[in-house]
């Protein structure tokens, strides 16, 4: 299925969208628009969410445990500490950072193809031939 | 697009187009399920799309119109585009001659219809035979998107595909738009973002359920991701200008794009260099997210009663990850870098 997302940024990007789903059904209810059904989702949307991050968090820590019961499974132990000071901020906050540029990447390229003001000699030209041939 | 205009008046009611080019071995399920279905269907149209098999007479026998154009029109899209202007109702809906429908399932998409400003509406898809590791991937791969992924785009209003195997639409905006394209390999995703270009809804309800059948094989499902793969690139370049004006839309395509590329090089270039020359350890990148997808597809299993399915699968996802990632990495090398788009459509099973 293209472009399926499930590894890195588009589980990621789901799971924020599933707070934005709390976020917005919020506002949506001091306007006193919010539906029961959309609470429901995001009930359940958010329960996954909430379990997904701890069966992460507790596959890290059987990992973690696995490499110290059989050493010679994951990197030594110095090399282990440079990996995870390596790849800790990879696996947290460099996915983030990666998303909020390329969302924002994509607001800056809407602005730089949006057309630029037209002059009122312009608009008034247009309108004088619109006339002319309307005539 | 002549003949599309749709000047006569459409009835009340929904009337089926069914695709077809050799598909004996399941067109008559297909038909049959369509009958079956709770909402009672005006029509169903067969166009046998110059079929050497007997297709069209199989479906002629079953009491439906059976459309040939005069020569084959090359593509899903051209057979569902040459049935268009037959249809003489409100609603049509597109269903492939290798799919079945749950009992309701036309029903449950026409509930969503009723918001006049819907154009288009699909249901969740469902592997119908899960026994080979392609089948057994892809019934992963869709329980994973249509349990989770596919609810939170509607929970915004902006399901990114309606399924081309499965999908209901307003017979006069489909006809405004000029039916199907057969200008990418992916026509169902370029209709969907081009109803979506035009300012209609799209819909997806995850009740109506639709059970195709699924490449078995690496070289049926070899020919169908690189449809998809090639159809998936064709799309991302003619609408990008469009979808950048369509919020929540414009954010999912570019993760999509980002997970389908970028993460792509890293699965089959980054992850192998850094197993060969830092550490093999670097190989669990591969499942390492098997949480993020087991937690959805196992609760989707466990509501389905099909737990035990679910945990023999799980593991042909990853493989089957893994092909996508190559052929779409060969699709963007093709359309972007060498310029030699894809343009044969062929059929997956």
């Amino acid at each position: 299925m293209a472009g399926l997302p499930g590894t890195g940024l588009g589980g990621i990007f789901y799971m924020l969208l599933v707070i934005w789903m709390g976020v917005r059904e919020t506002w949506l209810l001091t306007r006193g628009t919010s539906a029961r059904a959309q609470w429901m989702e995001i009930a359940r949307f958010g329960s996954l969410a909430i379990c997904i991050v701890s069966a992460l968090w507790f596959e890290g820590w059987l990992l973690a445990q696995a490499f110290a019961w059989f050493p010679n499974l994951g990197p030594d132990e110095r090399s282990a500490g440079m990996y995870l000071t390596a790849l800790a901020p990879a696996l947290t906050t460099a996915p983030l950072l990666i998303l909020a540029v390329l969302l924002g990447g994509i607001h800056v390229l809407r602005l730089l193809r949006q057309r630029p003001a037209r002059s009122m000699a312009d608009v008034e030209r247009g309108l004088a031939e619109k006339q002319r041939l309307l005539a | 697009m002549s003949g599309l205009d749709g000047v006569e008046a459409l009835a009340p009611g929904v009337t089926a187009i069914v695709p077809a080019y050799n598909e004996t071995a399941s067109i008559a399920a297909t038909i049959r399920s369509l009958q079956r279905q709770t909402y009672r269907i005006s029509e169903i149209i067969v166009v046998d799309d110059c079929s050497t098999d007997g297709t069209g007479e199989l479906a002629g026998s079953l009491g439906v119109t059976v459309l040939r154009p005069t020569q084959n029109t090359g593509s899903k899209a051209g057979a569902q585009t040459f049935a268009l202007p037959f249809v003489k109702t409100e609603f049509c809906i597109a269903i492939d001659a290798d799919t079945e429908l749950a009992a309701d399932a036309v029903a449950k998409l026409l509930t969503a219809m009723q918001d006049r400003s819907v154009a288009a509406a699909c249901g969740s898809v469902l592997p119908r035979r899960v026994q080979t590791i392609w089948e057994r991937g892809r019934y992963i791969e869709y329980l994973f998107a249509f349990s989770f992924f596919k609810c939170i785009q509607e929970f915004f209003g902006k399901p990114l595909i309606s399924s081309g195997c499965f999908s209901a639409y307003r017979t006069k905006e489909l006809r405004q738009v000029g039916g199907w394209s057969n200008r990418t390999l992916a026509e169902d995703m370029d209709l969907t973002w081009t109803l979506y270009a035009e300012g209609h809804a799209v819909r997806f309800v995850a009740e109506a359920v639709c059970y195709p059948l699924e490449p078995h094989s690496f070289h049926f499902l070899s020919k169908q991701l690189r449809r998809w793969s090639h159809g998936f690139i064709q799309n991302v370049r003619i609408h990008w200008p469009h979808v950048l004006e369509i919020p929540y839309l414009r954010s999912v395509l570019a993760v999509h794009v980002w997970d389908a590329t970028i993460a792509s090089v890293a699965y089959l270039v980054l992850l192998p260099l850094l197993a060969l020359f830092v550490h093999p350890v670097f190989l669990l990148g591969y499942i390492i997210d098997l949480p993020a997808v087991a937690v959805p597809v196992v609760a989707s299993g466990i509501k389905r009663g099909e737990l035990g399915r679910v945990l023999a699968s799980l593991p042909c996802f990853f493989v089957l990850r893994f092909v996508n990632a190559v052929f779409m990495l060969r699709a963007v090398w093709g359309e972007l870098v060498t310029g030699k788009t894809l343009a044969v459509y062929e059929k997956g099973h």
